[in-house]
């Protein structure tokens, strides 16, 4: 059988059981390595074998594991509800201002920890029913908390950009301080539509009230700010200036959290053991995809099916940039159906040659990844955001408020995307900045 | 379900739980070692030769071991479009079908891992480090875990086919808020 025959029928076989349900990282792993045996070449099993033995021992992916227990003690620790309050006091009274103050607390979390449901399922239950009691439109309300909080997938640290790096090879630390501008754009763009829309279509919130908080309170209350603020300087820091890794960074990380949860009489053997629990669900789940998406990635290119696509698209004599947008849509459109760690496992190693030989940085592409990921998060009917957001929803209130609420957001971010795409400038210049990198 | 069947399936699940649960609080073994290893070497300029290495060996069993009792968890993310689209009769032909596949993925990383293992055993390999640990007990995660997950298939497996009614899940768990 000729090699496109086999990559052909291995697809197939991909999608079909895919659709069964069978967990993605066993799709990848149990047919890949079905072909491999029967088809291609046994002794490639053994290169496998050897991979997973490297992965086993990666500095770099042991900073999963470390940001995942930082955000979940994190989580339990109190802070959160903190900032919070100390936001209320600061946006309550400015129109918009509560869905304005869930922003930016949502970018300060993103910047302490690395994952979206810790920010979204936290600003679903503290946020949500205070802006719905002040009669916020509950469709500008959900959208604000599910869109603000997949900014921790492009604001440092994070554990998707860290799974690129690994995967695409560049690095890390690059990766991760490329994320900081895009994702303050996207910020500045969901603030300027929240604050634009309340004063554009009245009755979308209301017209900014409650009683006025003296100043000295709300003074007092940026306290609050004060661990979130070493935090994220300690990591970001090092990170930027080359002080420590990433991973090391990570487990200060989690000392720190540990901190604020003493210092609020949180750090309780349930909550630890709670959140270690948490921690290895996920990072397990991810490892065995990346597993599986290993024997996938070996079987794909040791066929020469990398090859024939590259031949393929320099026979097509089109505009790199048309290839870049056909790539992006497929993103976009797998982010609808596919989790995401399977969608940038199974589609790097696929792209990233292409863009290589279109002469496109790949920190650049990294971050334009990332942001159409964040629209996988977000999209209806599968983004982990949805799911969250779900469990803290009131009981008036049913998934198609939350589906419609996102739209304004998703286009955004075709903005935000568009943007970083016409201007990689933006993208480029905090990476270069940096020290060793 | 016989008897039998039925003490097979509960002993590996509990088996596999205990052994989550072992590897959940690795943790905190991995985070103290890596925060001594920063601090002496950031604030003393003093770095061990052992703190990341030791943290790093820990890593691999620390994520395989977790894996089996997640597949019981169903943990292991999937697409359910379909599945929740089509009427819960075809769950028990989907799970019948999936679960020889995990079986064979584990067949054969096990056939293929297994000599390596204990080539690195024999030779009782360390990892020529500065520290220089012994690395062939790490080999073994391998072959162990899949074993492993391999038998939680098969509990699995046979779950549903003596109609088990937990072993099928319609609504999938949320995903972990961690990621």
């Amino acid at each position: 059988m000729s090699p496109t025959a086999i990559l052909v029928l291995m697809f197939g076989g991909l999608t079909l059981f895919m659709l069964t349900g069978l967990p993605i990282a066993f799709v990848l792993g149990g047919l890949s390595l079905l072909f491999t045996v029967t088809l291609w070449n046994a002794d490639a099993v053994v290169i496998l074998v050897l991979q997973i033995f490297d992965t086993m021992r990666s500095e770099a992916l042991l900073g999963i594991p470390l940001y995942i227990l930082m955000a979940s003690i994190l989580q339990r620790s109190g802070v959160i509800e903190d900032l919070y309050a100390a936001m209320e006091k600061w946006f309550g009274r400015v129109r918009g201002g509560l869905a304005v103050g869930t922003v930016v607390i949502c970018v300060i979390m993103a910047a302490m920890t690395g994952v979206v449901g810790a920010a979204v399922t936290a600003m679903g239950v503290l946020a949500l029913p205070e802006m719905l009691r002040r009669r916020y439109d509950p469709r500008l309300a959900t959208g604000t908390i599910c869109a603000s909080g997949t900014l921790g997938i492009l604001i440092p640290p994070s554990i998707l950009t860290i799974v690129y790096a690994v995967t695409a090879q560049v690095s890390i630390g690059k990766m991760l301080i490329a994320g900081i501008v895009p994702g303050l754009i996207l910020a500045t763009l969901y603030i300027v539509y929240i604050v634009g829309a309340s004063y554009l279509r009245p009755g979308l919130v209301p017209k900014g009230a409650s009683e006025r908080v003296p100043l000295s309170e709300k003074l007092r209350s940026l306290r609050s700010l004060a661990l979130p603020a070493i935090l994220i300087v300690l990591i970001l820091g090092s990170i930027f200036f080359g002080v420590a890794t990433p991973t090391e960074a990570a487990a200060v990380g989690v000392g720190g959290a540990m901190i604020a949860a003493a210092l609020r009489r949180r750090l309780t053997f349930d909550n630890l053991s709670h959140s270690a629990v948490e921690t290895l669900k996920a990072t397990s789940m991810i490892l065995w995809i990346t597993i599986g998406a290993k024997a996938y990635v070996s079987i794909f290119t040791g066929l020469g099916g990398a090859d024939t696509l590259l031949n393929f698209i320099r026979g097509l004599d089109i505009h790199p940039y048309m290839v870049l947008a056909v790539m992006m849509l497929i993103l976009v459109f797998l982010g609808t159906v596919l989790d995401e760690i399977g969608i940038i496992l199974l589609t790097v190693p696929v792209f990233l040659p292409i863009v290589r030989l279109l002469g496109f940085d790949e920190v650049w592409f990294g971050v334009l990844y990332a942001v159409t990921i964040q629209m996988g998060y977000i999209s209806p009917p599968f983004g982990y955001t949805l799911f969250y957001i779900k469990g803290t929803l009131p009981p008036h209130l049913g998934m198609d408020t939350v589906y419609r609420g996102i739209v304004p957001f998703f286009v955004l971010q075709v903005v935000g995307l568009l943007i970083c795409t016409a201007f990689p400038g933006l993208v480029t210049w905090l990476p270069r900045l940096m020290i060793g990198g | 379900m016989p008897a039998a069947i039925g003490f097979f399936v509960r002993s590996i699940t509990a088996l596999n739980r205990l052994l989550f649960r072992f590897a959940a609080a690795v943790m905190f073994v991995i985070v103290p070692v890596m925060l001594y290893e920063v601090v002496s070497r950031y604030l003393f300029d003093a770095p061990t030769t052992w703190g990341m290495e030791l943290a790093t060996l820990l890593f691999g069993p620390y994520f395989l071991l977790g894996g089996p009792y997640l597949l019981h968890l169903r943990g292991h993310v999937n697409l359910d479009i379909v599945r929740r689209a089509l009427p819960a009769r075809w769950d028990r032909a989907f799970e019948l079908a999936n679960q020889p596949i995990i079986i064979f993925f584990c067949g054969v990383l096990l056939y293929y891992s297994w000599p390596l293992a204990m080539q690195a055993w024999e030779f009782r390999e360390t990892s020529f480090s500065a520290w220089n640990p012994p690395v062939w007990p790490i080999k073994f995660a391998i072959p162990v875990s899949v074993i492993l997950l391999a038998t939680q298939s098969l509990a699995e497996f046979l779950r549903v086919l003596y109609g088990d009614p937990a072993a099928i899940v319609r609504e999938a768990p949320p995903p972990p808020t961690a990621t």
